[in-house]
């Protein structure tokens, strides 16, 4: 059985021990870079501080490429869509009085890459974070719009229950489908039919348990006087420190470059006329 | 034919910090038409041990006999859902399993999934139905409209209905009323009468006295013994090893012994034996 995807994963690691403020704010900031029209060499550049960053973490490759598995499929089919479509670029070849164009290939490259490295960089996050502390750094985010009476706490709490109950979940549903196998249930090479009863038979059971743990979470916070609009203070106090500034600022770096760059390529070419 | 560990290995979640070997070399062999009873310290390995009987769980070296099937790391089982049919498993709290509409199409969901249909199909029902003590008004019931026992026994009922060989049950009886519990200990005794082996996960020493011939202890990934009940049960040195509480009509007989009762503890498995061997050797010092 393969692990939850992105499941944190207790290494100990620089990148594990920064504030989860700067991871997020980090990763944010990495993602909005990726979303530029950025060329070849500025996606290099992050294709490395990508892989630079899965070495220091201590992330498995593995579990990385993991996390890219149900994506292969719509890779596929995004290249099929954009070969159909896209008749920029270069003719490259004919089958049967169709022509593929570079274009299309370049795009659908872009997007593969793209994603890819929003994937790669997600599951850092989520495997070097707690996910108690990442819902902190959220509601930290999020505290200015208290103001406005946006309900900033409530919206925290809902979403580390919801990352509470994510393990629960998985081990529930790898229960039941080790408890419906035994009855015969074959997912892997049952006719369709038989497939989709077989889904049936892990969602009911699924849902029944998942409202029934609500509602005795609810019970039991309640019993323990919990009230949503209370003043709280916290355990755990988030620290910002000099390694965080210090990797904000990197990152700053890398985010700038990158888009800089993409603005002005004759950074890049004078790159390449350096090498030579 | 028996049920036979070799060195059996099993590793969860390798190769990342979760890892955990829960098994570390079983060597067992289960008798054909045994009751056999699993017991040890929560964690021994119990549940990870029964689930490679019906290859829920695959070994990461060793493999496990079952019949013709060989369960082990390469292998893939050509026929597993007549392996999943031979060996009928009931997870712990089963109850959680149940899904369909009604009680009938629950208990039909195993044995439809196994190529039973039509008039068959309904008669197997009834029958499991019947034999788990509920009777057939409940069929049309939904199954999430019962209490927990209830859901219990139609749960263990799904798994009846598609008579296996081989019936094996994780802590059946936890956390049922007594009365329940021992009707529910009774069935499987019958179901053991009609030839089929049992292989139960327990942490209730008196029902393992009573009703099974034959226990294995583990305990942290290994097989710390195996023997007929009483013959670990009378052992007190090595139950303390084992983190076992005897059964307290073993506890009871053995203060008997200490105070000069020469009462024969193999003969002891429950309240009417043991009253008929205070009986015998009351009667003999007259
Ligand atoms: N799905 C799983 N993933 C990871 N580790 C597991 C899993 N199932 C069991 N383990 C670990 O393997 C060990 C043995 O577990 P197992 O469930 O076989 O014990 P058991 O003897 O049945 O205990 P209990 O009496 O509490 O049911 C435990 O330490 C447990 O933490
Ligand atoms: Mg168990």
């Amino acid at each position: 059985m393969n692990i939850a995807l992105g499941r944190y994963i207790p290494y100990d690691s620089i990148i594990h021990r920064l504030d989860p403020r700067t991871k997020l704010l980090a990763l944010i900031a990495l993602l909005v870079a990726i979303f530029f029209k950025l060329s070849f060499w500025e996606y290099a550049f992050l294709i490395v501080v990508c892989l630079a960053l899965i070495l220091i973490s201590k992330v498995k490759f593995r579990s990385i490429l993991q996390a890219f598995k149900p994506m292969w499929l719509m890779m596929l089919f995004l290249l099929i869509i954009n070969v159909l479509v896209i008749k920029r670029g270069d003719a490259l070849f004919t089958i049967a009085s169709f022509t593929c164009y570079s274009g299309a290939i370049f795009q659908t490259l872009q997007i593969i890459i793209r994603l890819a490295l929003m994937i790669s960089l997600t599951t850092i996050l989520t495997s070097t974070t707690k996910p108690l502390d990442l819902t902190y750094a959220i509601e930290w985010f999020l505290s200015p719009l208290r103001v406005l009476r946006f309900p900033t706490h409530e919206i925290a709490m809902t979403i580390s229950l919801a990352l509470r109950f994510i393990p629960t979940l998985f081990e529930e549903t790898q229960k039941l489908i080790k408890a419906q196998a035994s009855r015969g249930v074959d997912l892997q090479s049952g006719k369709l039919k038989e497939k989709i009863g077989g889904l049936v038979s892990l969602i009911v059971p699924l849902f029944v348990s998942a409202f029934q743990k609500s509602e005795e979470l609810a019970d039991a916070m309640e019993a323990r006087g919990y009230n949503p609009g209370a003043k709280r203070t916290r355990y755990r106090k988030l620290d910002f420190a000099i390694r965080d500034l210090v990797g904000l600022l990197v990152c700053a770096l890398i985010v700038f470059l990158s888009i800089y760059s993409s603005y002005h390529p004759e950074i890049v070419r004078t790159l390449e006329i350096w090498k030579n | 034919m028996p049920i036979e560990f070799k060195n059996v290995s099993h590793t969860y979640y390798p190769g990342t910090p979760f890892e955990y070997q829960a098994l570390r070399g079983i060597d067992l062999v289960i008798k054909d038409q045994s009751f056999t009873a699993i017991v040890g310290h929560t964690g021994s390995g119990k549940s990870t041990l029964v689930q490679h009987i019906n290859a829920l769980l695959k070994p990461d070296s060793g493999e496990v006999r079952v019949n013709d099937y060989v369960i082990n790391h390469k292998s893939k089982i050509k026929n597993i859902k007549s392996l999943r049919k031979l060996a009928g498993m009931v997870f712990q709290f089963p109850e959680y399993q149940l899904f369909e509409e009604t009680i009938f199409k629950d208990i039909a969901f195993g044995p439809k999934n196994f190529g039973l249909e039509g008039k068959e199909l309904e008669e197997r029902v009834l029958k499991a139905i019947k034999l788990v003590g509920l009777d057939e008004t409940y069929l049309e019931k939904s199954p999430f409209d019962i209490s927990g026992g209830q859901k219990r026994r139609v749960a263990i009922a799904g798994i009846l209905a598609m008579e296996p060989e081989i019936l094996i049950l994780d802590e059946p009886t936890a956390g049922l009323d007594p009365q329940g519990a021992k009707e529910m200990m009774n069935l499987f005794a019958e179901i053991h009468r009609q030839g089929k082996t049992i292989i139960m996960i327990s942490h209730e020493m008196d029902y393992v006295l009573e009703y099974c011939d034959e226990v294995v202890v583990l305990k942290k990934g290994l097989v710390a013994a195996q023997d007929k009940p009483i013959n670990i049960f009378s052992k007190a040195e090595l139950l303390k090893g084992l983190h076992i509480t005897p059964p307290a009509i073993i506890d009871f007989a053995n203060r008997l012994i200490a105070n000069k009762l020469p009462i024969d503890i193999k003969k002891v498995f429950d309240i009417e034996s043991l009253i008929s061997e205070i009986v015998r050797v009351k009667g003999g010092n007259k």
